[in-house]
């Protein structure tokens, strides 16, 4: 176990550094944050341009500027400052990354909740009208994008019905659309996983012998054989994972939430290069570490995993 | 396939055409919904009753299903829906096609060097491929986008780098299992050079396995481009794209529901269909994918 834990934790590092590099070499090719830096009224000459550039430290080797980059990050959470707001990113980060989190968990907790009982339910009642409604949605998900039906959801709910708040964050029923919308991609993924897993138990020989033995059907159902159906599940932890940080840059946007996502959309079109790394980086980091975790909780609830290279 | 060719010649009974498209099983729905598809994409300036960028300001806010001018209404500026979603299925083939193709070519190439070659080329390939894979799309998106600027160039790229892996992955395992057949064996002992073996012996057994994962990876293409264009990170705004469509009806989602309905129709039936086609023929070629 400790030997596989290691290894995540190693691959897990070379990922994070690896990401680092990509996302700073970017940023190095992009643009000149030296010429960037300078007001464009004056015309700035070349005499003022490489004394900022030594100011800056810019005409540095590239790689002692990564690892200078590397370090002010790590000691001190120094991401550098946002061209346009010329504020500190590590204070912009503050404000957002909050509102994310709680919207990704929000959507976290909805899609598992509801996915994975829904999912046994219908492996259950196979080919009941459940069944095939849970089918229909768990298809309607993976297919609609759900930027489109972010704004449907907002139409319906925010503007004809004027139920639900849509713009913001706020109170807890800011929530509720939002998470709902960025739920629906993981949660049809897991009723559909969570059906075949389930089918596949209760076809299993263990299922059969509780049942011959003339257990329960709904002990047999819930604390035997669902049980082991969620396992496999959480091998698709990682993919759900990505599924939420992707749904959460689109759904921030519909709802004007004031999250990571917004703020590196924001980014990418002003070319703000520096905002761009911090996003990226931090989204990154997160991706990385939450990925991290459920590979070592699988490692302990599959004994095979750890095994096998 | 192979299958029914067999048994019609035990039974010697002449198989015609029809008999055999029968055989296939084929997802109509789906394969009508491609076709007509693929017909609006190349037929698109010839099928689509105006200019997709003509501001026809008299015309501005028609709701749907009202004149037969403009069957699914216009915009605030007096765009025809209907000519911008045919215009919009040219777009999304188009940056699908090339994307699609180069993630193909791309992971094919890798997946074959990587399965083939083995040791310390394998390892670096599938790492590689492996953070590329788990990595959220849209944010690896978003750094190509960062990169490059804007555009139609960008959005093809960002998309096929998320692409590739899976290829490269499936390839590479296919790889695996042929290459310690007799066949590869043989001709690494007569002498035949890895390449020509790659492409002559070890290519031609993973064909089919190629065409399961590309069909099933354009399900996800399209999906993915029409959100980078929703997040005005593809082409410019204006530009017929059903992800930019859906953007469109934001500025007015109360009175003009519509700008925005009909796109996002457009694109889940699409992507459903290609869902469907993919899972039919991977059924059909390849069983044994049927757990991945």
């Amino acid at each position: 176990m400790t030997r596989y834990i290691a290894r995540k934790v190693l691959e897990a590092l070379v990922t994070l550094i690896g990401l680092s590099l990509v996302v700073f070499s970017a940023v190095h090719m992009t643009g000149d944050p030296a010429r960037m830096l300078l007001p464009v009224r004056i015309d700035a000459s070349e005499e003022v341009y490489e004394e900022l550039k030594e100011q800056l430290g810019l005409n540095r080797p590239f790689m002692v500027q990564y690892l200078d980059f590397m370090r002010g990050l790590i000691t001190k959470g120094d991401f550098g400052r946002s061209v346009r707001s010329q504020k500190e990113a590590r204070h912009l980060l503050m404000e957002r990354v909050p509102a994310t989190i709680q919207l990704a968990a929000a959507g976290l907790f909805l899609s598992f909740i509801i996915g994975v009982p829904a999912g046994i339910l219908s492996a259950v009642k196979r080919d009941s009208l459940a069944d095939k409604i849970g089918k229909a949605i768990a298809i309607f998900g993976l297919a609609a994008p759900q930027f489109w039906v972010a704004i449907m959801v907002v139409i319906l709910f925010g503007a004809y019905l004027q139920w639900l708040p849509v713009y913001g964050s706020g109170g807890p029923d800011h929530y509720i659309l939002p998470a709902c919308v960025l739920a629906l991609g993981p949660l049809a993924a897991m009723m559909r996983l969570g059906r075949s897993s389930m089918l596949d138990i209760l076809d299993s020989e263990f299922v059969k012998f509780a049942r011959v033995k003339g257990m329960r059907e709904r002990i047999v159902i819930w604390k035997h054989a669902a049980r082991n159906a969620v396992i496999p599940l959480m091998t698709f932890g990682g993919l759900t994972l990505a599924a939420l940080l992707n749904g959460s840059i689109v759904v921030e946007q519909v709802f004007a939430w004031p999250g990571l996502g917004r703020m590196m959309i924001e980014g990418v079109i002003q070319r703000d290069m520096p905002l761009v790394q911090a996003t990226v980086l931090v989204s990154g980091f997160f991706y990385v570490v939450t990925a991290l975790i459920v590979d070592i909780m699988y490692g302990f609830a599959d004994p095979r995993i750890r095994d096998t290279n | 396939m192979a299958t029914f060719t067999q048994e019609n010649a035990l039974s010697e009974e002449p198989v015609g055409f029809m008999d055999r498209l029968r055989e296939l099983r084929l997802p109509w729905i789906p394969v009508i919904v491609i076709t007509v598809l693929v017909i609006l994409a190349v037929f698109a300036d010839v099928l689509s009753p105006h200019d997709p960028r003509a501001q026809n300001l008299r015309d501005a806010r028609t709701p749907p299903f009202q004149t037969w001018d403009y069957p699914l209404g216009t915009d605030f500026v007096g765009k025809d829906i209907l000519s911008r979603l045919i215009y919009g299925a040219r777009t999304s083939a188009f940056i699908s096609m090339f994307a699609l193709g180069a993630g193909v070519v791309v992971g094919t190439i890798l997946g074959l060097i990587s399965g083939y070659a083995g040791k310390w080329v394998d390892t670096i390939i599938m790492r590689i491929a492996d953070a590329t894979m788990g990595f959220p799309s849209i944010l690896l998106a978003m750094i190509i986008v960062a990169i490059l600027g804007t555009g139609l160039m960008p959005i093809v790229v960002a998309v096929a780098v998320s692409t590739w892996p899976r290829i490269a992955r499936m390839i590479r395992g296919e790889v695996l299992s042929v290459k310690d057949a007799d066949f590869v064996i043989l001709a690494r002992i007569a002498g035949v050079s890895p390449a020509v073996i790659i492409w002559r012996h070890v290519f031609p057994n993973v064909l089919n396995t190629l065409m399961v994962i590309t069909s099933l990876s354009v399900a996800g293409v399209i999906l993915t481009e029409a959100s980078l264009s929703f997040l005005g990170l593809g082409l410019p705004p204006g530009d017929p794209a059903w992800g930019i469509m859906v953007s469109e009806g934001r500025q007015s989602l109360l009175r003009m529901w519509w700008i925005s309905l009909f796109p996002g129709v457009v694109i889940t039936v699409v992507v459903m269909a290609f869902n469907f086609f993919g899972d039919w023929l991977r059924d059909t070629l390849d069983p044994k994918l049927r757990r991945v």
